[in-house]
């Protein structure tokens, strides 16, 4: 119980410190606030990432609160997709692919952690990124949700 | 879908537009009858300015759809950056416009719904109005007052609109807007960062000649200028209530097919 109110307090100044970031819906697709976790089993952990796009790179934080930490980089390689010829369906197109790659210092001296995944419904507002994170010899699956 | 919804709702009106323009030429010509009277001259107050909106003493009127932002056959031209371009594509498929969900959608966006923007002049109060009939049913304040733009504009759908003349131009330029809308109907993305300016000339009573500068460094290399579009004038046209959720007739827009949109949204309208 003690938990989850700790992770709701978090959450809570998260969204409270990023409000105008956490609105944005359907700019730089990495914009925004995103909730989730990494890790399986008892090792799954909660995670919170805010970020922001000035234009050229993506800056942001990691758990914003008590135990925040700057996010080393975040970037996104993009696979072009192909619309649909005129005169077709337009769900007939090929859609482009949106991977992301970041990266944060884990707190208390753990090490990077390394994230790959993919972004999900990138033009949606219930967004989210999938995929696998490492840390050491330590690796899983992770998923972040936009709020 | 949306986009084929649109059209069809465009050319429909258009279609009927159409008909009644023959039908009355048709009534009113006849063999030998004189071609159609050429469009009155633009509007003008006293002072000289035109007038964008309806002509005191009367009746009312609005404009037409008729801005799409990207110029038709031109879109490499277009200094999209990567990312902008892979979501340009991508909405081409994913059609799922804010605007069909009812969330008011600003600048250029607002010149596009089949049922007519208004323009309402306030010269006292130093104001115009531009107001969307249909969709959202909202309006946009265009500061005329000479006013400069705040420091630290919290971001919002219309964003903050001023306005000047340059001789028979009406400029504005529009900062503060958020990310929460499409600018276009087809999807033209856009960050906060956006500074968005049109040029509106009314060339004579029935004509409003519109164009565009889109500068926004998160999206694009540099900034871009639209081609001139013209909206056309619909004397009669009157604001009427339109509740975007109750009248929207593309619900599956809203709430999702179960097929093609997904409907796990926090928040639906």
């Amino acid at each position: 119980m003690r938990m989850r109110s700790v992770r709701a307090f978090i959450l809570l100044a998260a969204v409270m410190a990023f409000g105008l970031t956490a609105v944005a819906q359907e700019g730089y697709p990495l914009t925004g606030t995103w909730y989730g976790d990494y890790g399986t089993g008892a090792q799954k952990k909660d995670l919170t990432v805010v970020m922001k796009w000035d234009g050229r790179s993506v800056s942001g934080t990691v758990n914003p609160g008590a135990t925040a930490t700057p996010l080393k980089s975040a970037v996104m390689d993009i696979t072009p997709g192909k619309p649909a010829p005129e005169g077709q369906n337009s769900t007939t197109g090929i859609p482009p692919i949106f991977k992301v790659h970041m990266e944060f210092d884990a707190p208390g001296g753990g090490g990077p952690v390394v994230f790959d995944g993919t972004i999900k419904n990138p033009v949606g507002g219930n967004r989210t990124i999938v995929g696998t994170f490492k840390r050491g010899s330590e690796s899983g699956p992770f998923q972040l949700r936009r709020l | 879908m949306r986009a084929r919804m649109m059209i069809v709702a465009v050319v429909a009106v258009g279609a009927m537009t159409a008909a009644a323009s023959v039908a009355v030429t048709a009534q009113g010509q006849g063999r030998g009858a004189k071609p159609a009277a050429p469009s009155a001259p633009t509007p003008r107050r006293a002072d000289g300015k035109p007038i964008l909106g309806a002509v005191p003493g009367q009746p009312v009127g609005g404009w037409g759809a008729g801005v799409t932002t990207l110029p038709s056959g031109k879109l490499e031209e277009i200094p999209f950056q990567p990312w902008a371009r892979a979501i340009y594509d991508l909405r081409q498929i994913d059609q799922f416009e804010p605007h069909t969900r009812c969330k008011a959608s600003g600048v250029s966006r607002q010149f596009s719904t089949p049922y007519g923007t208004e323009f309402v002049e306030v010269p006292d109060l130093q104001r115009m109005y531009i107001m969307d009939n249909g969709g959202p049913n909202s309006y946009r304040i265009i500061y005329m007052d000479g006013r400069s733009f705040p420091q630290d504009i919290a971001p919002t759908n219309y964003g903050y609109s001023i306005g000047h003349w340059e001789g028979d131009t009406l400029v504005v330029e529009t900062r503060g807007l958020n990310e929460k809308f499409w600018m276009d109907t087809r999807g033209t993305p856009h960050t906060a960062a956006l500074k968005f300016t049109e040029r509106f000339t009314r060339t004579d009573m029935d004509t409003l000649k519109y164009q565009a500068t889109i500068d926004d460094p998160g999206t694009y290399t540099k900034p871009w200028t639209t081609t001139d579009f013209s909206l056309r004038w619909r004397a009669g046209d009157e604001l009427f209530e339109y509740i975007c959720q109750q009248y929207n007739q593309g619900p599956e827009l809203m709430i999702g097919s179960q097929e093609g949109v997904d409907n796990t949204r926090f928040f639906v309208p």
